[in-house]
């Protein structure tokens, strides 16, 4: 998180408020991509690389034209370095961004200095590299406090260790030498991975962090001169997009996520992941100023080529898909008997839709999005095409199962670190210990047992502003269209309907600030301690009419109850018999669900066993298989598929 | 072979276009640096420039503004890549159908301009390049014949499917030219990966494989094919790097010709080197490089076989299996297996095969070649060998009429066969051992054969050539030292070059290259060659001194045998005829690999080449379709 890393938020924050404004951006501003899949290998390259460079002469041609102008920041020195253009631009840059007085601290610090260090080694001037390699001396790095803090602290290191080779621990903030920054980097990287590939990861399908692990990898993969950390580079790389392009649909991250944010939890595509899928799929339009932190993954970019297999997971969408994934929490420190539990996560993707959600369970504490219907959108910039509902739980006492800083300030600070919403009651975002979910295919099950006392006493439900024939029905069904998708949601207790307020970040000199506007979409507030929801989603060309769709929903099974817990059992529209009990496993056609047995990925596209460290990605006749054991990428055309 | 003057002609015209117009930047600069690009960024880079260059170049040779001009197939396919000059590119296309010959060289071009303008020709040109399959091909009789033959029919009637056997030459319908052309290819590819090629390190034909993979790479719909494709490329590319030295091909060769035999580099594989490795200057015009210049952004060259070619770190010995081209008749054996060695350091290769037929007409049996900062005009080299013609050998392998065989040789670019002075070709009567930088050639020529004579290869390149008392001939060749021991005695004529007729169509001119052969007129005979690096040695006197030292035996009668220690202290005894002794265990053949050495492994039989550099290794395994990448 956040509190004791202020710091070094504020060289994140510096570092993106570049990102604001300024020329046209022809992948942000113009029409949603076409969608079309690209067969031709040389095409879908030249087109990757074509994205690549916009992003390049976007960022550098913003350098002359922008109005106030503005300094270039260091993707744009790297990129600078890496076409030979401007150099003495980038001394400049790197000689004030040195100043002992002005150098930051923490890994968003730390990553693109090492970036510029190893694009600029051989064009930099001395004095410029000098700069660098003492600020490396005498500034002390925090470590930040989460997983993709970690990864960037130590790949950055680990880097920064291997081009000044065999120098003393006085010449590091560390005070270790060279070959021991490196060997403790490398273990913890090594250490990473591992966790990674056998349990999973604990910030699993973030809608702002891919950037934040892809460019780490992308950094190993391109400058480690250990052949071995190159490949883990390159493998990690693979598997974080296989699983990016497994959980999008047309290139949106689609939930549950362990950490969003109050505006991407509405709007699906305004998220750093969009800009990933832009770059990488082209699938979707890029986010402003390619999103900020992804232009670094870009200013490397012609080091990674996206392999054909999950370029076509992404893209080439012929059948519908079915994940049933392990991730973990996010690690905790207190009042847990487990370090970090299992996350179960079960992600349905058709054409139209996405049903995705977790067993529910504080997975991060206050960023995690447990459940939502998601549709398609032809054009998705500006829409809010999901719908889910969850408890908004906020808990001094959960914050500190997972953060190691003092109690009594936390709340305060959260606004100025960007979670504005955290202990507001029509909050959107967020995991409860009081909310248990139940998938199967496109219907959800979410049940809350809320103890009195608990902030707060309320479900809160989503509502678009972009549902169509929103229609309450007498049966007690909620009925709507969103896009192709025709909705069903049943809350299982009485309701009222508020206004959905965004938070639209303001200037300000120290941290975040943030106010709120009305959007058009609504909250449903169901202000009942034992209380549910049902979502059932399907396709329009799966029915006559709306009417149809009704009907068909209206004469399913269904009995439940909220008192002593809350219970349901119904035939889902698959004609599957569900029976749901808050506190109980699931029972799925007379079979109790045993998560137990769940793999770490398991579905149409990706599976590995857990702690088998070995992936395997498939579409139609592709596999590539990244097997961590031996450090080995086997691309394989399945015959006869 | 005389049906196939007709597709000789055909190659032929297809490079009339590279005729030289404007420098050739990379042919007439300086050589490349050799510095190993460590970025894979700046490599994939450096390899898209290369082409682009050869691109430019091509196109620059004709005033495409002029209504006459007549660019080839290469040149319209880039033009439709970039989807410029349409209308050129239709009367260009309307043009070539009208000229086309048959045969996999007119076949496999039509494919080319066939996709590269299926969504932009107007429909008459696609009309013309449709119309030539419903005319007879010819197949050809060599192993890439066939398989640029099966290689287009199987994309062609990918593009065309579901039409019936009218519409086409084969009087077969898409589906089943799609079948016959699929089973012959998986055919191919499954004796290549088993048993190795017939026509193995080529000079002149590597880019007839590379084109055809590299079709099948980037135009076959079946993911099957498109691995394959892949896969083949890697292998083949893989086998190029580790038997080039900065980028030139070295030792046996399945097929080569009068001029790339002394001059190693003048050979269009160069091209391929260059455009993959950049580490050497490529062949004038490019050569077949054009046609892999259309589609070439669809390949890209694995780190691993980069490095092989470009990162030299340590010696390499490999000792690898192929096959010898087919045989009709006069043999028990359809494909016997060629063994070869080769041993490549930073000075100079060496490398050989067992010695016998394997080509009838363009088999290099052995040589050791040095390196030359610049190999452009050099005559790095020196072998042996037994001007061996024969039409019985000729009938072995081909199934044409003997009678005009011979004679048209010439006309099909091979000059020299019938010639006593010729420095290519294999004979059944020569056997060879080599260890390291040792090579033993010993010659046992049947009373009646030819000629009866050993013909043995001086380049106009070494310096310091001296005949000493010993019987030893020393010389140096860059920074090679070289000792020659002709077992017999011998005489010098000078090397002549052939050059194509300026005033003859199609027809040969000897020209004195400056070299020399020493000639050896008897039956029963031998060559010994020790090279060393200069660096080795404190002065090229010292080197004499151990050469002259090293414990030597020989005699001719009643066969030619050697008993020798070589510079490297191995024992060899060798008598022509027998199993060679080394160390005084016996050379057993049987158990040789497909491939064996510091690079590329594979077993007999396995379908999985083995390929490492450092800590980078790639498996290419066709029994699973699998590529697999360890650090």
């Amino acid at each position: 998180m956040t509190f004791p890393p202020r710091r070094f938020l504020a060289v994140a924050l510096s570092a993106l408020t570049l990102a604001c404004s300024l020329p046209a951006q022809p992948s942000f501003e113009s029409p949603p991509p076409s969608g079309e899949v690209i067969e031709d290998y040389a095409q879908r390259r030249a087109a990757y690389a074509a994205r690549i460079r916009e992003t390049f002469d976007w960022r550098i041609d913003r350098l002359d034209r922008a109005d106030p102008p503005i300094k270039a920041d260091l993707a744009t020195v790297t990129m600078l370095l890496n076409r030979g253009e401007q150099i003495e631009l980038c001394n400049q840059r790197v000689l004030e961004l040195m100043d002992p007085d002005v150098v930051g601290t923490g890994p968003f610090w730390m990553f693109p200095i090492a970036m510029v260090a190893h694009a600029g080694r051989d064009q930099l001037s001395d004095e410029a590299r000098n700069s660098i390699r003492e600020a490396w001396r005498f500034k002390r790095q925090l470590r930040g406090d989460t997983e993709n803090h970690w990864v960037m602290y130590y790949a950055s290191l680990y880097l920064m260790s291997e081009l000044y080779p065999n120098e003393s621990g006085e010449t590091w903030y560390t005070g270790k030498s060279s070959d021991e920054n490196i060997e403790e980097s490398r273990g913890w990287l090594i250490d990473w991975m591992d966790l990674t590939t056998t349990i999973g990861q604990g910030e699993y399908n973030p809608t702002h962090y891919i950037s934040e692990y892809a460019i780490p990898m992308i950094m190993m993969a391109t400058y480690a001169q250990d052949p071995e950390m190159k490949q883990r580079g390159e493998m990690m790389l693979d598997w974080l997009f296989a699983e990016l392009a497994n959980v999008t649909l047309e290139g949106i991250l689609r939930g549950p996520n362990s950490r969003i944010g109050d505006t991407a939890v509405v709007e699906r595509w305004r998220a750093s992941a969009s800009a990933m899928s832009w770059m990488l799929f082209g699938n979707t339009p890029s986010q402003a100023a390619h999103g900020g932190w992804p232009a670094y993954f870009a200013a490397l970019g012609l080091h990674y080529e996206v392999p054909e297999v999950i370029y076509r997971i992404a893209t080439d969408r012929s059948e519908d898909i079915l994940q049933r994934d392990r991730a973990r929490t996010r690690r905790m420190w207190r009042y847990s008997d487990e370090h970090m539990p299992a996350i179960y996560k079960t992600q349905y993707l058709r054409k139209d839709y996405a049903v995705g959600s977790t067993q529910g369970a504080v997975s991060d504490p206050i960023q995690s999005h447990v459940w939502d219907v998601t549709w398609r959108e032809e054009e998705p910039r500006g829409k809010h095409p999901t719908m889910f509902s969850l408890h908004p739980h906020d808990s001094g006492k959960v914050m500190q199962m997972f953060f190691a800083v003092y109690p009594d300030s936390m709340t305060v600070d959260l606004a100025a670190a960007g979670k504005p919403s955290y202990v507001a009651p029509d909050k959107l975002v967020g995991c409860s210990p009081y909310e248990q979910v139940f998938q199967d295919l496109d219907t959800v099950i979410a049940l809350y047992d809320i103890p009195a006392g608990t902030n707060h006493e309320q479900v809160n439900g989503f509502f678009s502003k972009d549902l169509r024939d929103l229609t309450e029905h007498k049966s007690g069904w909620i009925f709507a269209r969103g896009g192709d998708t025709y909705l069903a949601y049943r809350p299982l207790a009485g309701y009222s309907w508020i206004p959905h307020r965004t938070y639209r970040s303001v200037p300000n000199d120290n941290g975040y600030k943030y106010e709120r506007d009305e959007t058009g979409s609504q909250v449903l507030i169901s202000p009942h301690a034992k209380n549910g929801t049902i979502v059932q989603a399907a396709s329009v060309d799966e029915f006559a009419s709306y009417e149809a769709f009704q009907k068909a929903i209206i004469a399913l099974p269904l009995e439940f109850s909220l008192d002593p817990t809350p219970t349901v059992k119904m035939t889902t529209l698959r004609g599957k018999d569900i029976v749901v009990t808050f506190g109980d496993a699931p029972i799925v056609d007379g079979t109790l669900l045993d998560y137990a047995t769940w793999q770490l990925f398991a579905g149409t596209h990706l599976n590995a066993e857990i702690g088998g460290r070995r992936l395997t990605i498939s579409h139609g006749q592709l596999q590539r298989v990244l097997d961590f054991n031996t450090l080995t990428i086997s691309d394989t055309i399945i015959s006869g598929k | 072979m005389p049906k196939l003057s007709q597709l000789i002609f055909t190659v032929a015209a297809s490079f009339v276009g590279a005729v030289t117009l404007q420098a050739q930047p990379s042919f007439e600069g300086p050589p490349p640096s050799r510095v190993v690009v460590e970025d894979g960024q700046e490599r994939r880079t450096a390899y898209l420039s290369r082409l682009g260059e050869l691109r430019e170049w091509r196109l620059a040779q004709h005033d495409l503004d002029d209504p006459a001009s007549a660019p080839g197939s290469a040149e319209i396919a880039f033009l439709l890549n970039r989807n410029e000059r349409i209308e050129l590119c239709n009367r260009r296309v309307i043009e070539l159908m009208d000229d086309y010959r048959s045969g996999p060289f007119g076949m496999f071009p039509n494919v080319i301009l066939a996709y590269a303008g299926r969504d932009k020709l107007s429909s008459e040109a696609r009309d013309a390049l449709r119309d030539i399959w419903k005319q007879l091909q010819l197949r050809g009789d060599t192993e890439n014949h066939w398989l640029m033959y099966y290689t287009s029919l199987y994309l062609i009637s990918q593009l065309y499917p579901a039409e019936p056997g009218e519409r086409w030459f084969t009087g077969k319908s898409s589906e089943e030219n799609l079948s016959e052309a699929r089973g012959w290819l998986l055919d191919w590819m499954e004796i290549t990966t088993t048993q190795g090629q017939g026509e193995y390190n080529s000079s002149y034909y590597y880019g007839e494989y590379f084109v055809t993979m590299l079709m099948l790479t980037a135009l076959a719909e079946d993911q099957d094919m498109r691995q394959r494709g892949r896969m083949m490329l890697d292998w083949f590319s893989a086998e190029l790097a580790c038997v080039t030295l900065e980028g030139v091909l070295r030792g046996p060769s399945a097929r080569t010709d009068e001029r790339a035999i002394p001059e190693r580099w003048n050979a269009p594989v160069s091209t391929f080197s260059w455009l993959f490795f950049g580490n050497t200057p490529p062949f004038q015009g490019y050569g077949f490089g054009v046609y892999f210049a259309t589609l070439a952004e669809h390949y890209e060259i694995p780190e691993v076989i980069y490095r092989i070619a470009t990162d030299r770190r340590h010696d390499i010995l490999q000792r690898d299996r192929s096959r010898s081209r087919r045989i009709w008749r006069y043999s028990e054996e359809h494909m016997p297996a060629i063994y070869k060695t080769q041993y490549l350091r930073h000075d100079y290769a060496v490398g050989s095969t067992q010695g016998r037929i394997s080509d009838p007409l363009q088999s290099h049996v052995w040589d050791v070649t040095w390196r030359e900062k610049d190999p452009r005009g050099k005559h790095p080299t020196m072998f042996s060998l037994h001007p061996y013609a024969s039409g019985k050998v000729m009938q072995m392998f081909f199934s044409v009429y003997p009678e005009p065989l011979e004679e048209s040789l010439a006309a099909a670019g091979k000059p020299s066969y019938s010639f006593p002075e010729k420095i290519l070709g294999s004979s059944p009567y020569e056997k060879v051992l080599q260890d390291l930088d040792t090579v033993i050639a010993l010659y046992d020529i049947e009373p009646g054969e030819r000629y009866a004579r050993i013909n043995g290869f001086f380049s106009k390149d070494l310096q310091h050539l001296t005949e000493h008392e010993s019987g030893w001939i020393f010389a140096q060749g860059g920074a090679t030292y070289l000792a020659y021991r002709p077992l017999a005695p011998y005489e010098w004529i000078p090397h002549n070059n052939y050059r194509r007729s300026a005033t003859k169509k199609r027809t040969y001119e000897p020209h004195d290259s400056g070299g020399r052969l020493l000639v050896s007129p008897y039956l029963q005979n031998g060559t010994i060659v020790q090279a060393a690096s200069v660096k080795e040695f404190a002065s090229f006197a010292a080197f004499q001194r151990a050469m002259t030292a090293l414990p030597l035996e020989y005699s001719l009668d009643p066969v030619p045998t050697v008993k020798m220690t070589t510079l490297r202290g191995t024992e060899l005894s060798f008598t022509y005829g027998e199993t060679p002794l080394v160390n005084d265990k016996p050379l057993d053949y049987t158990r040789w690999q497909l491939f064996a050495g510091p690079h590329l492994n594979s077993e007999l039989g396995s379908r999985k080449l083995t390929i490492t550099h450092g800590a980078l290794q790639r498996v290419l395994d066709f029994t699973t379709l699998t590529i697999t990448n360890t650090p």
